[in-house]
């Protein structure tokens, strides 16, 4: 392994790195490296992790990397171009044991921990200085920690926002602390190739290039109104901030990337509308019900649909306000599956329901408007849930779960189909 | 013709033309001229030559056509010869823009557009003529109203009106015309905007609505113009579609109307405000810009108003806070309400006048966080309401 790059010096002047509290924290080749740990007898050598039934690179060690092996190549690929390679089935389980540990050890420092995965998490240690010291004094024992107790690298780039923490992880990796301090962070993106702007995929990048554009410095002397003109005005807007160091999102606890849902896979393949739209309430209440339990509330709303040749579609809706209502789930899903259904429908096999971008319910607030009652269905699904609680699961359902009652429940709305 | 007079019509109709996208007719992305010989009893562009005040010369035509909204702009021209060409809009706006300080010639044939100025020329290859869809035509005028106090009534009104395509109609502002005024209308559910003006009916029973598209309406009406009068026409063009028009110093912008049914509004127009709070506008404003930079982007402020003052709070346990009074006229009880702080600053903008006055129909505290607020302008009148509903705490 290559010495990590030195963290950008404290004595450079100016405010220093005092406001850079944002830590970006993402494990060197997790997998691979929880794989080595596991048998010793490994390290040194070309680890590949690969797996599952489509037969792809999941993790590989910094070893097998020098030979060109990367995540997601095809696992024949893989072997061809590094024939000494060790493979390693994927263990998850013992993925998610680890990934606990070390999101354990985040939670020791701040409370603001947002996994994205099961090997990264954004922290924002702003709180923590009293107790802990600086951000840098944080990652640097965050990284201590993670060594002795997990036998585990890890690469932290701390910044005063999520974005530019997480190029700077990327780039002092394996293994690395690269701090970027608030008068710095124009001068460390603006070299950059756009590429590693979160958000600029191959296409994206295309269309930058054809307009010349090809560093992050580029793209902030680009006009914004340029940008949004060839990228549409959400992209453009956003990368155009992005570029001059703005980023308004803040390190949501497990907030990112986290999703509740419930699946059912039918005993016969299913083809009544209402029988569906049963399902769907069936499931959308089984989420709520869930994320009522875990005291928060989504604002992405997802359908899965597996069709009887096993062709399988998603769906999904951002919501304006985060809910944990059975109704509104109810309906977002609702929507994307008619919208899904407008043209054809094939016999389903599976159908789910999924809630991500998750937020503590607690905090969340929901914006009035002139056509609705200001009580409604949240009161009906705590009651529900107290019911349920005493009298158990099957004391209350909607009329239409009811045996023979094949009905589906009509919107209650005044002023037509508005999202909440 | 002149080069500036030119200039103005082409720049002016290019901004209707379509962007060229996949799949749309490459035909709309240019600019229609139309080059006519006036004959004496055909009086075909009769309020151009009003607006103009002397009889009308050989005319051009500068025209731009989209979905939603067609334009068409009259330029004082010596024709010698009477035709039509489709010239790429932006491009043709670009030239002429440019062009040196000298009487312009343009020269067309099926194929190619010749721009002669000064010692500048310029070849356009042409789009197809035959192509062009047949505009439609002014509608019915029904009457004019002062061209700044259309457009301040416009921007006190569109910017409540919703964004969303769910529900069309609410992207709409509604124009209601009457004997008594011409009312303004927008909500998306969570705020609206109303607001009456005077105008003069140029039909002798007024009673009609529009829903016009509220941004394109926007944009029309704070065009800078020398003109002082908007002239309004509705009415059903020859394919069945209901169509909005606005004659500007001859300039027509003919607007495809929204369809849907408009949500009843009128009742949500309260009465009489049992509490009221009169705060110094800008200030008030000012304040809540300042709270609101820590909240993330759907957070609410919450405002406390008690005996003379407002505090405005935002921010949560873990991260940021900030909070701020500002002093008011107010002698109800203790009420607190939150408010999404973009919707109250929305409404704090549309106001005339130094101070800003909140009304809250009910003086139950209870009630009145969970029933819209009215805010009006000191100088507004009865004329101008901006109505915002709260934000309640927890899911729905």
């Amino acid at each position: 392994m290559k010495p990590p790059p030195e963290p950008a010096p404290l004595e450079s002047g100016g405010p220093g790195p005092s406001d850079s509290r944002i830590l970006h924290v993402d494990m060197d080749a997790f997998y691979a490296s929880v794989a080595v740990r596991d048998a010793p007898e490994l390290r040194g050598r070309p680890v590949i992790v690969g797996g599952g039934n489509r037969g792809v690179v999941l993790s590989a060690t910094y070893e097998a990397r020098a030979f060109g092996v990367r995540s997601a190549m095809p696992m024949a690929r893989a072997r061809g171009l590094c024939p000494t390679a060790v493979v390693v089935p994927a263990d998850h389980g013992r993925y998610r044991e680890v990934s606990r540990a070390i999101m354990d050890v985040f939670r020791d420092v701040t409370p603001l921990v947002a996994p994205i995965s099961l090997d990264e998490a954004f922290l924002d240690v702003g709180g923590g200085r009293r107790l802990f010291g600086t951000p840098v004094d944080i990652a640097r024992a965050i990284r201590g920690r993670i060594a002795t107790e997990q036998g585990l690298t890890c690469s932290v780039g701390v910044a005063p926002s999520m974005f530019v923490a997480k190029i700077a992880s990327a780039r002092c990796k394996p293994d690395g602390l690269l701090v970027v301090p608030p008068d710095e962070v124009l001068a460390f993106l603006h070299p950059l190739p756009t590429a590693a702007l979160w958000g600029v995929g191959p296409r994206t990048e295309q269309a930058l290039t054809r307009l010349g554009i090809r560093t992050i410095g580029d793209i902030a002397r680009t006009p914004a109104d340029t940008l949004r003109r060839a990228l549409g005005a959400g992209a453009g807007g956003h990368l155009h901030a992005l570029a001059h160091g703005r980023d308004g999102r803040r390190v949501e606890p497990d907030g990112v990337d986290v999703s509740v849902g419930a699946e059912e896979t039918f005993s016969a393949d299913l083809a009544d509308p209402e029988r569906l739209a049963r399902e769907l309430l069936r499931l959308s209440g089984r989420v709520a019900a869930r994320l009522r339990a875990r005291g928060q509330a989504a604002r992405k709303i997802s359908i899965k649909v597996r069709h009887a040749d096993f062709s399988t579609v998603t769906r999904a809706r951002t919501l304006a306000e985060p809910t944990d209502v059975t109704w509104v789930i109810y309906r977002t899903a609702g929507e994307l599956f008619d919208e899904l259904r407008a043209t054809s429908r094939p016999l389903v096999r599976l159908l789910g329901v999924r809630a991500a971008r998750l937020s503590a319910a607690g905090r969340t607030s929901h914006q009035l408007a002139f056509d609705e009652r200001p009580s409604g269905w949240a009161e009906v699904d705590r009651a529900t849930d107290g019911a349920r609680r005493r009298f158990g699961e099957e004391s209350v359902r909607p009329a239409s779960l009811l045996p023979d009652r094949p009905r589906r429940p009509a919107p209650p709305r005044e002023w037509g189909p508005g999202r909440v | 013709m002149e080069r500036d007079v030119l200039a103005d019509a082409t720049g002016w109709a290019a901004r209707y033309v379509p962007k060229p996208t996949a799949g749309a007719q490459q035909v709309l992305t240019g600019l229609l001229l139309e080059a006519t010989m006036p004959t004496p009893d055909q009086d075909q562009a009769g309020d151009q030559a009003q607006a103009r005040g002397r009889a009308p010369g050989p005319a051009l035509t500068v025209s731009a056509f989209d979905s939603e909204v067609a334009a068409r702009a009259p330029v004082e021209a010596v024709v010698t010869e009477p035709g039509r060409v489709v010239v790429p809009g932006r491009l043709l706006a670009d030239v002429v823009r440019n062009l040196p300080d000298a009487p312009v010639v343009v020269e067309a044939t099926e194929t190619r557009v010749i721009i002669e100025c000064g010692a500048a020329r310029f070849r356009i290859p042409a789009l197809a003529v035959e192509d062009y869809p047949v505009l439609p035509a002014f509608p019915p005028p029904v009457g004019e109203v002062d061209t700044l106090g259309f457009a301040a009534a416009v921007a006190q009104v569109a910017p409540a009106a919703g964004r969303d395509d769910a529900l069309p109609v609410l992207t709409a502002v509604r124009l209601e015309i009457a004997r008594g005024g011409l009312t303004m209308v927008a909500t998306d559910r969570y705020r609206l905007a109303v607001r009456t003006i005077p105008w003069q009916p140029t039909v002798d029973d007024p009673d009609a609505v529009a829903h016009v598209p509220a941004r394109l309406l926007a944009d029309v009406a704070k065009l800078p113009t020398t003109a002082s009068r908007v002239m309004l026409g509705m009415g059903v063009d020859e394919a069945g579609v209901p169509r909005f028009g606005l004659s500007v110093n001859g300039r027509q912008t003919i607007v495809r109307l929204l369809e849907g049914s408009f949500p009843n509004y009128r009742r949500l127009l309260p009465e009489t405000s049992e509490l009221t709070v009169t705060a110094p506008t800008a200030v008030l404003a000012a304040a809540v810009r300042r709270v609101a930079l820590v909240a993330t982007r759907t957070a609410p402020l919450r405002f406390t108003f008690s005996a003379g003052q407002v505090v405005a709070e935002a921010g949560d346990g873990g991260g940021a806070q900030a909070s701020e009074l500002v002093p008011v006229e107010y002698d109800g009880p203790e009420l607190s309400v939150l408010f999404n702080p973009a919707f109250l600053l929305d409404g704090l903008a549309a106001v005339e006048g130094d101070e800003a006055i909140i009304g809250f129909a009910t003086a139950d505290p209870e009630i009145a966080s969970s029933k819209p607020a009215v805010l009006t302008g000191k100088d507004d009148g009865e004329d101008y309401r901006y109505l915002l509903m709260p934000i309640r705490t927890g899911t729905a």
